[in-house]
């Protein structure tokens, strides 16, 4: 199970419990949990939950509570082979509900707080967020899951993503709600594969791509076959072979460059460093936690090599001070920052 | 693993066994709360307050709350 900034195990915490919060914040909180799990769940559930998180420093310890039982009990249930198994060992558990949902089989989780990170959801569109939350298939911030569709195609969700799949008689469909997706087609010569983003459609010609939707533009680097991309602004539709990349926004699309075979690494939890700026590597592990990551100007851009555990931000980032040289900072749980190794001492 | 499974084991063991189901049910397999309602029987109001009385009881065997916290009379 990988640590979380928010729940720093070793000690570092800046404000131990030596009390734990009254008995009915923790029952608030434990209330909050319940309804944001929920799918009744809606936006304004998640400001009011903010409001009352950030009211009283007692509301954010009862939260670390809930946080601690999500990670250290409840991931470690998600993350059996068979958690309906599991649970069902545990506790004979309806059955025929777990096992249909069991078609999505998660691959890892980091848990954490599950679809609602603090920092992840402040700091993206509201529409989006309802969007992702009511789609057919989500990953959590942190999170990494596999799932397989119908037609046998097979689909990676990358930390804080979300798509719907709507296949029709003549047509494979998916949108790309949030973040990023790797896809391997399956084979229906019958019936076309497309990815709708905000920017436009592609369709793929070949088996193996990743869809990153970022703010006004997508992402699509193709390892495998070809991609052809339709912009929603109706630019000439532009065809991506394999081993290279090309951003596009709705009216165009970008010169194709070199496809980083690094950006593939993400569907086995590993994020590959090969002379990444000390920023741009802060910048991709602050996508897999709910804490904020932070990097001083003097070492911002150091040049970084290596292998990083995406499912474990906080030994992460202890590697990632010893490769670049660097301390880190935690003046607060969930915030770290990158600072040079004879700063430190002086702040 | 073991010790989570055992934990929460132990925990739900002395739980009403509608409220564990609907916390595994929601919480684990992580199940649609409506879906668990219908599942259960129950409302998906009752499903939160399932949920929400579960996750008090892990918190606080986590905080390690003394045992007359344990036996709050507002857990039901």
């Amino acid at each position: 199970m990988a640590a979380i900034p928010l729940i720093p195990a070793d000690g570092q915490d800046a404000r131990p419990a030596c009390t734990n919060p009254p008995h009915h914040v923790m029952e608030q909180a434990a209330e909050w949990y319940a309804l944001l799990i929920s799918s009744e769940a809606v936006a304004a559930d998640r400001q009011r939950w903010l409001a009352w998180l950030n009211a009283d420093p007692s509301h954010r310890q009862a939260w670390t509570y809930v946080e601690r039982v999500s990670q250290r009990i409840l991931a470690p249930l998600r993350e059996t082979p068979d958690p309906r198994l599991t649970t069902d060992n545990l506790h004979a558990a309806g059955q025929r509900v777990i096992r249909r949902r069991r078609a999505l089989v998660r691959i890892a989780s980091l848990a954490g707080v599950g679809v609602f990170g603090w920092l992840g959801w402040r700091q993206t569109p509201l529409s989006t967020l309802a969007a992702a939350w009511t789609a057919d298939y989500r990953a959590a911030t942190g999170e990494i899951r596999a799932t397989v569709l119908s037609d046998g195609s097979r689909v990676w969700l990358n930390t804080a993503s979300a798509f719907n799949q709507d296949f029709l008689p003549r047509l494979r469909r998916l949108h790309l709600v949030t973040g990023e997706i790797l896809i391997e087609t399956g084979t229906d010569k019958d019936r076309p594969f497309v990815v709708d983003t905000a920017e436009g459609r592609l369709r793929a010609l070949g088996t193996r791509f990743t869809v990153r939707q970022e703010a006004g533009a997508t992402l699509l680097a193709v390892y495998q076959g070809a991609v052809e991309i339709r912009t929603t602004g109706n630019a000439p539709a532009v065809v991506i072979t394999a081993g290279h990349q090309a951003r596009y926004t709705a009216r165009a699309v970008a010169p194709a460059t070199r496809a980083d075979p690094a950006r593939e690494a993400w569907i086995r939890g590993d994020l590959l460093a090969n002379n990444l700026t000390l920023r741009e590597l802060a910048d991709e592990l602050g996508r897999y936690t709910l804490g904020h990551i932070g990097v001083a100007p003097q070492v911002a851009q150091r040049r970084v090599f290596g292998t990083f555990p995406l499912r474990d931000v906080h030994s992460a980032l202890a590697l990632l001070a010893q490769a670049a040289q660097v301390k880190l900072q935690r003046p607060l749980p969930w915030w770290t920052t990158l600072v040079a190794a004879d700063d430190a001492a002086a702040r | 693993m073991l010790e989570a499974l055992q934990e929460i084991g132990a925990l739900l063991r002395e739980l009403p066994p509608k409220a564990a189901q609907a916390f595994l049910m929601a919480a684990v397999c992580e199940v649609p709360s409506a879906d668990v309602a219908t599942e259960l029987g129950i409302s998906p109001r009752m499903v939160r307050k399932y949920v929400a009385q579960v996750m008090l009881r892990c918190m606080l065997t986590e905080a390690g709350a003394t045992a007359r916290a344990l036996q709050d009379p507002t857990f039901a």
